[in-house]
C-alpha cells in the first residue's frame, strides 16, 4: 500500500569524523554483534536457497493435478492443493523465484536510479543537486500505486515490466540517503587531496566517494527488496502481474478469484502471505543491520522520508527547560 | 513503577475499551430480512460480479445493465424460458407476406410508473430515435432497428413498422429494444446527432424513481455498490410475486458465495464452475446448472494482409488444431464438468438452429501431427515445427474475461501443443487491450482467446463472421465472399424452413473454413437459497436481458 | 520574517510541483494502449461510424496538443472532464467516491496511530524487554503481511460474524437513525482494520526509534537523577519529542490516505476511490483515471505542504 517507506534518509545528520573510516571497512565486526540482523540474513540467504534449488526440492509438479481440488494439507500432500489440484507447496517453492526476483532486479533498478542520483546530487552539489532533488520531490509525491496499476497497465503484464515500474519508483529514498552520504564524504581529507592533485571531478566521485557509500547503497538496496516483494503482490493481486508466472502474488490471486474462501480452502491463501512476510521482514532486519553498523547514529532517524532531524524540543542549548 | 503501572493500566483500558465496543457492535444492530418488504413477497437479494456500469440504455454495455432494463422497460416481444418469442408490450403481431410490414397491437391502457399514459407512440418514439440518430447518440440502438425504414403508431395500440428490406431476425432483434418514455427522453435528444441522449444519467434521486414500464421500477442505484428495485404498481403484465429486488456487487465470486453462504443475499448469478462444488455440499443451498449460451473460442487471425504467420489462415492448420484441442480434458479439469464440447457457433441450447451434423473432432494427437506433416512443417532442433521459414511459435492473447476456466485451458492445450511442434506463449490483457488487438482487419495478434453469450437467434453470430463486421464485431477478420452472400441471403430470409437451411449452410462452411474453434459451450451455474423458488432459469441465467420471466415468478417457500 | 519567507517557498514549490503532475497526468494517461473506442465499439450491430462518433465526441481525433490545451482549460474550470463508462462527470463521481473512501480509511488511521503510539512507547519504554521485542515483533510482522492479504484472512476468520461487502445494508426494513449508523460502522470495521493493521506497525517502529532518541539524551537522564517521576519525564519530555515525527508521519499519511486503499476496497467491494481507480483502469476511462490520479497527487503535495508547515511551526530551527 503506498504509505510512507520504512526507508533511511537522514541528512544533515550523516556523521563525519574521523572514526567513520574505519568503521566503514568493518561492517561485518558490528553484525555479528547484533542478532537480529544475522537472523534477517540468514531468512534471506534461506529464501535464496530455496529459490535456485527448487525444481529439485518441489514435491510434485506445478502444472499437472496431482490431487483432487482444494484438498486439505495432509501427510501426502503438507500445504494441500490448489483449485486446479495442483500442490501447495510446490506452487509456494517456484513461487519463491519470481517473487525474489522481482523483489531483487526492482530494488537493483531502485538502486542504480538512487544511487546514481545521490551520487551525483551530493557530491556536485549546485544546480545538479537542485534539479535531481526537484526531480526526486516530485517522484516522492505520486502516489506509488494507482502510478504502478497505470503503467503495468500501459506496458501490459509482464514481468520485465513490473520490474521496471516498481525499481523507477522506489529509487528516492536511496536517492536521499546516498546524497547526505556522499556530501558528508565528500568533506573528507582523502577526497580533498585526490581534488586538489588535479583529478577530474567525476573521476573523483566514482574512484574515492562511490566505494565510501556503497555498503550504505547496499543497505538500502536490501530494505527496497522488502517494499518490492509488497507492491509486486499488490500488482499481482489486481491483475496487473504475470498470471503465468507462478509467484507468491499470483497464488494469493488465484486463490481470491476462485474461490478458496467460500471452498474453505485457507492452506491456498495463507502460506503465501506468511512466505511474504517472511522474507520482508528478513530484508528489514537484514538491511537496518547493516545500516545500523554503518551509521550507528542513524538509529532513530533513518525511517522518515523527510529529510529532518529529530532534535529535542527541549533540551541542549538555550532553549532547555 | 508508578508510570509503569499507570501506562499499562492505560494501554489495557483502552483495549478493553475498544474489544467492548467492537463486541457490541458486532453483536448489535438489526439483521436484514429480506423477507419483509413494503407490501408481501419480500425482497429478493442478489449478488453479481458484473458490475450495472450506467442506467442509461444509450450508453450501458455491461450484460447485467442491460439486464436491468428488460426489468425497468417494456419491450415489443420477449423470449420465455424456452427461448420462443412471446408477447410482452405487444399482444399480438403480423408480418405481411412480403416481409416489408409489421404491425403490433400493444397493451391498451398501460401507463409509465409515474402515471403518463405508455403507448404505441412510445414505442415509434424510441424506434425513430434509433434511426434518426443511430450513428450518433442512440447508435446503440442501431442493431436493434436493422433494416428498419420508420414506424408510425397509428393508433394509441397499433404500431406499424415498415422495413427497408425483409429480416429475418427482425423479432430477435427488435425484441432487445427498450421502449422509453418519450416524455422523459425527447428533451434529451439534441445535439450533433442526438449527442445529448447519452448525457442523461437515468438515476433515481430522493423522491424521483426511474420513470419506468416494466415490472419494476428502480428506486436506487450506486455505482459499484447496490441498486434496488420496487415492484410496479401499474406494470401492465402480471404482477412479480416479490415486492422488489436488490442487486449488489461484488469484486470477486468468493465474496458474493459468502455471502450467499452467510444470508447476506438471497441469489447469485453466474457462479463460477469451482464455487458450484462447494456450494452444492450446503444443504440451505440450491445450485441450478444448465447447458448455456456461452462458449469459450480460441481464435485465429484470418486476415489475409497479416503476412507474418499466413500459417495460420490455413483451414489445414485450423483442422489440427482442433484435433490437437483435449474437449474432454479441458471440461473436467479447467471447467470442473460444467461444460459440453462444442463445434459450431450456433450452439445447441438455441434449439434447431444447431446443425447436428456437425462435430468437433475427437482428441487426436496423431492425426493433428500428421495433417500438419502433410501441410509440409517440419519439425526444427527444437521440437517446434517450422513453417514458411519461422517456428510455429505464437503469443496467444487471452481477454482477462477468461482468466479462471479460459486461462486452465489455455494450459491444458499448451501443453497439447507441444506435442505436435507447436509452441504457444500466453499474452493475458485486459478486455480492452484484447478489443483492441483484436479489432479485425488487424495485423496485431495471431491467436486468441475470449467467449462469447450469443443471443438464441443465429443471426448475431453469424453476422461476426462477415466482411462488413470488421470494424466490428470480427475477430478474425475472417471474409469470405460466398460466405457473405449466404448470409445476406440468410438475412432477408422470411420463410423459416428456408432459413434453416441456410444457416445449416453457413454453419458448414465455417466447420471447413473454422475462422475460429469453439472449443466448449459451459454450462450457466446459479445458485439461491432453499427459501426461494420459481427462478426461470434460461441458458444464460435467471436474471438477463432475454426475459423477464426470470424473477416474475419468485417467491419464498 | 523566516516564517513567512519559508511558507512561500514551499508553497510555489508545491505549486510547481502540482503543474509537472498535471502534465505527467495528461501524458501518461494519452499513451494507453487499448483505447476505450475499440471497447465501446463492442455492441450489438456497431457500425464505425458510430466509433468514429464516440473518438469524436471524446476530442480523442484530435491532435495530442489539442488535447492537452483542452485539458488545461477544463481543468481551470474544475472541470475533470467526462467518465467514458457512465458518461456522468467525473468530478462527481469522484466527489462520491471521495465521500465513501475517507470515512474507512480515517478510522483505520486513527486507530493506526493511537496503537503505533501505544506500542511504540511502550517497546521504547520498556526496551530490550520482552514487551518491547514481542511489540516490535508483532508491529514488524504486521507491517510485512501484503495488505490484501491481511483483508483475506480478516474475511476467513470473521467473515460470519461482520459483513463482508459494501457500505450498508440496503435492505434493511424501516432502521432508526441509531440502526443505520450501526450498520454503517458493522460494514467498516474490516476494511478500517485491515487499514489499521498494515499501518500500524509502520507507527510502532517509527516512534519507538524517536522515543528512544529521546530517552537517551542528557537532559532526560538529567531529570530522572533529579528524581522527576517517570510518568512526568515521559508525558513532559519524552512524548513532547514523539510528538514532531508522530505529528509529520500522520500530516504525510494524510496526504496518501486517498490512495493507499485500492487493494482493501477490491477485497472488500468498498465503492469508494480506490475501487474506481481500479475499474477505470479495466475500462480504459481516461478520464476518470485521470482525475482521481490528479485528485490523488494534489492530495499529497498539498499535505506533504501541510507537514512542512507543522514541521516549521514545532521546530522553527531547521534548516534547509
Amino acid at each position: 500500500m503506498s504509505t510512507v517507506p520504512v526507508i533511511a534518509t537522514p541528512t544533515e545528520s550523516a556523521p563525519t569524523g574521523p572514526d567513520q573510516t574505519s568503521r566503514a571497512g568493518k561492517p561485518l565486526g558490528a553484525l555479528r554483534r547484533r542478532p537480529a540482523a544475522l537472523v534477517g540474513c540468514a531468512i534471506v540467504l534461506a529464501f535464496v536457497i530455496v529459490a535456485i534449488i527448487a525444481p529439485v526440492i518441489e514435491p510434485f509438479s506445478t502444472v499437472n493435478p496431482s490431487g483432487t481440488v482444494y484438498a486439505p494439507p495432509s501427510l501426502h500432500h503438507l500445504l494441500g492443493t490448489n483449485n486446479a489440484g495442483i500442490d501447495m507447496l510446490s506452487l509456494l517453492i517456484q513461487g519463491t523465484r519470481i517473487s525474489l526476483l522481482v523483489g531483487f532486479c526492482a530494488a537493483v533498478v531502485a538502486g542504480l536510479i538512487g544511487g546514481s542520483v545521490g551520487l551525483i546530487s551530493g557530491y556536485f552539489g549546485g544546480a545538479a543537486d537542485v534539479i535531481l532533488m526537484r526531480l526526486t520531490d516530485f517522484f516522492l509525491v505520486v502516489p506509488p500505486i494507482p502510478l504502478m496499476i497505470a503503467i503495468a497497465a500501459v506496458w501490459g503484464p509482464s514481468l520485465w515490466h513490473i520490474i521496471l515500474v516498481i525499481g523507477l519508483l522506489l529509487w528516492t529514498s536511496t536517492a536521499r540517503v546516498i546524497r547526505a552520504q556522499a556530501k558528508s564524504v565528500k568533506e573528507r581529507g582523502f577526497v580533498k587531496r585526490a581534488q586538489s592533485l588535479g583529478q577530474r571531478r567525476s573521476r573523483v566521485m566514482v574512484r574515492h566517494v562511490l566505494p565510501h557509500v556503497a555498503p550504505l547503497l547496499l543497505a538500502n538496496v536490501v530494505l527496497i527488496i522488502a517494499l518490492s516483494i509488497f507492491y509486486e503482490t499488490a500488482l499481482d493481486f489486481l491483475g496487473l502481474g504475470d498470471p503465468t508466472a507462478v509467484s507468491w502474488g499470483t497464488i494469493i490471486q488465484t486463490a481470491f478469484l476462485q474461490t478458496a474462501i467460500t471452498d474453505g480452502a485457507w492452506w491456498a491463501i495463507v502460506p503465501a502471505g506468511v512466505a511474504v512476510a517472511l522474507v520482508i521482514i528478513g530484508c528489514y532486519l537484514f538491511g537496518q543491520g547493516i545500516e545500523e553498523a554503518l551509521n550507528p547514529r542513524l538509529r532513530g532517524a533513518h525511517v522518515l522520508v523527510r529529510p529532518w532531524k529529530l532534535r529535542p524540543l527541549v533540551g541542549r542549548g538555550p532553549d532547555a527547560t | 513503577m508508578y508510570a509503569r503501572r499507570g501506562f499499562t493500566s492505560v494501554f489495557a483500558a483502552t483495549t478493553l475499551a475498544i474489544m467492548l465496543g467492537l463486541g457490541l457492535v458486532a453483536c448489535g444492530s438489526s439483521s436484514s430480512t429480506g423477507g419483509t418488504g413494503s407490501s408481501g413477497g419480500g425482497d429478493l437479494r442478489i449478488g453479481i460480479h458484473l458490475s450495472i456500469d450506467s442506467l442509461n440504455p444509450f450508453v450501458a454495455v455491461q450484460t447485467s445493465s442491460i439486464a436491468v432494463f428488460e426489468y425497468i422497460y417494456p419491450a415489443l416481444v420477449q423470449y420465455n424460458t424456452s427461448l420462443s418469442i412471446v408477447p410482452d408490450f405487444a399482444t399480438s403481431w403480423s408480418e405481411s407476406p412480403n416481409g416489408l410490414l409489421w404491425t403490433f397491437h400493444t397493451r391498451p391502457h398501460a401507463k409509465w410508473s409515474d402515471g403518463r399514459p405508455l403507448t404505441a407512440s412510445d414505442a415509434a418514439w424510441t424506434i425513430d430515435t434509433a434511426l434518426k440518430d443511430g450513428t450518433g447518440g442512440a447508435a446503440e440502438f442501431a442493431g436493434y432497428v436493422a433494416g428498419v425504414k420508420s414506424a408510425t403508431a397509428t393508433t394509441s395500440d397499433t404500431l406499424v413498422v415498415r422495413m427497408a428490406a425483409p429480416q429475418a431476425a427482425f423479432l430477435a432483434n427488435i425484441r432487445q429494444m427498450p421502449i422509453l418514455p418519450e416524455h422523459v427522453w425527447s428533451k434529451y435528444a439534441t445535439g450533433k446527432e442526438g449527442a445529448g441522449l447519452r448525457t442523461y444519467p437515468n438515476q433515481p434521486s430522493s423522491g424521483h424513481e426511474v420513470v419506468s414500464g416494466g415490472p419494476f421500477v428502480c428506486t436506487q442505484y450506486q455505482h459499484l455498490g447496490v441498486a434496488l428495485f420496487e415492484r410496479n404498481p401499474v406494470f401492465y403484465g402480471p404482477e412479480p410475486k416479490i415486492a422488489g429486488f436488490g442487486i449488489q456487487y461484488f469484486t470477486s465470486p468468493d465474496a458474493e458465495l459468502l455471502a450467499l453462504k452467510n444470508g447476506q443475499i438471497d441469489a447469485v448469478w453466474d457462479v463460477p464452475p469451482s464455487g458450484a462444488s462447494s456450494l452444492r455440499a450446503d444443504n440451505s443451498i440450491v445450485v441450478h446448472s444448465q447447458l448455456g449460451l456461452n462458449a469459450h473460442d480460441f481464435i485465429f487471425n484470418d486476415y489475409s494482409k497479416q503476412t507474418t504467420d499466413p500459417e495460420l489462415a490455413l483451414p489445414t492448420v485450423h483442422l489440427a488444431f482442433d484435433y490437437a484441442i483435449n474437449r474432454p480434458e479441458i471440461i473436467k479439469d479447467a471447467f470442473d464438468g460444467y461444460a459440453q464440447p462444442a463445434s459450431s457457433p450456433i450452439l445447441a441450447p438455441t434449439g434447431r438452429w444447431h446443425d447436428p451434423a456437425i462435430e468437433s473432432p475427437p482428441f487426436n494427437l496423431a492425426k493433428a501431427n500428421q495433417l500438419l506433416d502433410q501441410a509440409g512443417f517440419k519439425n526444427g532442433s527444437n521440437g517446434i515445427r517450422v513453417a514458411d521459414g519461422h517456428p510455429m511459435a505464437y503469443t496467444v492473447v487471452l481477454a482477462a474475461d477468461e482468466l479462471g476456466a479460459g486461462s486452465a485451458a489455455f494450459q491444458i492445450i499448451q501443453t497439447d501443443f507441444q506435442k505436435i511442434g507447436v509452441r504457444l506463449t500466453l499474452d493475458s490483457v485486459d478486455d480492452a487491450t484484447a478489443a483492441g488487438l483484436e479489432l479485425a482487419p488487424s495485423t496485431k495478434f495471431h491467436i486468441g482467446m475470449w467467449g462469447w453469450t450469443p443471443p438464441p437467434d443465429p443471426n448475431f453470430m453469424l453476422n461476426t463472421y462477415t466482411c462488413s463486421q470488421w470494424g466490428g464485431w470480427s475477430e478474425t477478420g475472417f471474409c469470405d465472399s460466398t460466405y457473405d452472400h449466404l448470409y445476406n441471403e440468410e438475412a432477408a430470409e422470411t420463410n423459416p424452413a428456408k432459413r434453416l437451411q441456410m444457416v445449416y449452410k453457413m454453419e458448414e462452411l465455417l466447420a471447413q473454413k473454422l475462422p475460429e474453434i469453439i472449443y466448449v459451450d459451459a454450462d450457466w451455474i446459479d445458485a439461491w437459497n432453499n427459501k426461494w423458488t420459481g427462478f426461470g432459469e434460461t441458458p444464460q441465467g435467471f436474471f438477463t436481458p432475454l426475459t423477464t420471466m426470470g424473477l416474475l415468478n419468485v417467491h419464498q417457500l | 520574517m523566516r516564517g513567512v519567507d519559508y511558507a512561500v517557498r514551499r508553497g510555489l514549490l508545491a505549486l510547481v510541483t502540482i503543474f509537472v503532475v498535471l502534465t505527467f497526468n495528461f501524458v501518461l494517461f494519452r499513451t494507453l494502449p487499448g483505447s476505450v473506442v475499440t471497447d465501446m465499439s463492442r455492441i450489438p450491430n456497431a457500425t464505425p461510424a458510430f466509433r468514429e462518433a464516440i473518438a469524436h465526441e471524446f476530442g480523442l481525433d484530435k491532435s495530442k496538443w489539442d488535447q492537452y490545451v483542452i485539458y488545461l482549460r477544463q481543468l481551470a474550470h474544475g472541470n475533470l472532464g467526462v467518465s467514458y463508462a457512465n458518461e456522468q462527470p467525473v468530478a462527481s463521481n469522484l466527489r462520491t467516491d471521495i465521500a465513501n473512501t475517507v470515512p474507512m480509511v480515517s478510522l483505520g488511521t486513527l486507530v493506526a496511530v493511537v496503537l503505533g503510539t501505544v506500542t511504540g512507547v511502550l517497546a521504547a519504554w520498556r526496551r530490550r524487554t520482552a514487551v518491547d521485542h514481542i511489540s516490535t515483533g508483532v508491529a514488524l510482522a504486521f507491517y510485512s503481511f501484503p495488505t490484501q492479504w491481511l483483508g483475506l484472512m480478516l474475511v476467513l476468520l470473521f467473515g460470519a460474524y461482520l459483513p463482508t461487502t459494501g457500505m450498508h445494508d440496503p435492505f434493511l426494513v424501516n432502521p432508526t437513525a441509531w440502526q443505520r449508523f450501526m450498520d454503517a460502522l458493522r460494514h467498516m470495521i474490516l476494511p478500517s482494520a485491515t487499514i489499521a493493521l498494515t499501518l500500524y506497525g509502520q507507527y510502532t517502529l517509527i516512534v519507538r526509534s524517536a522515543v528512544l532518541e529521546t530517552l537517551g539524551e542528557d537532559y532526560v537522564l538529567t531529570a530522572r537523577a533529579k528524581g522527576l517521576k517517570p510518568s512526568i519525564v515521559l508525558r513532559r519530555h519524552v512524548l513532547r519529542n514523539a510528538m514532531l515525527p508522530i505529528v509529520t508521519l500522520i500530516a504525510l499519511s494524510l496526504g496518501y490516505i486517498v490512495g493507499g486503499a485500492i487493494l482493501v476496497e477490491t477485497v472488500f467491494t468498498w465503492p469508494g476511490i480506490g475501487l474506481a481507480v481500479y475499474q477505470a483502469v479495466n475500462e480504459r476511462d481516461y478520464p476518470m483515471l485521470q482525475g482521481a490520479f490528479l485528485l490523488l497527487t494534489c492530495s499529497v503535495v498539498i499535505f506533504n505542504y501541510l507537514a512542512d508547515l507543522i514541521y516549521f511551526k514545532l521546530d522553527p530551527r531547521i534548516t534547509k
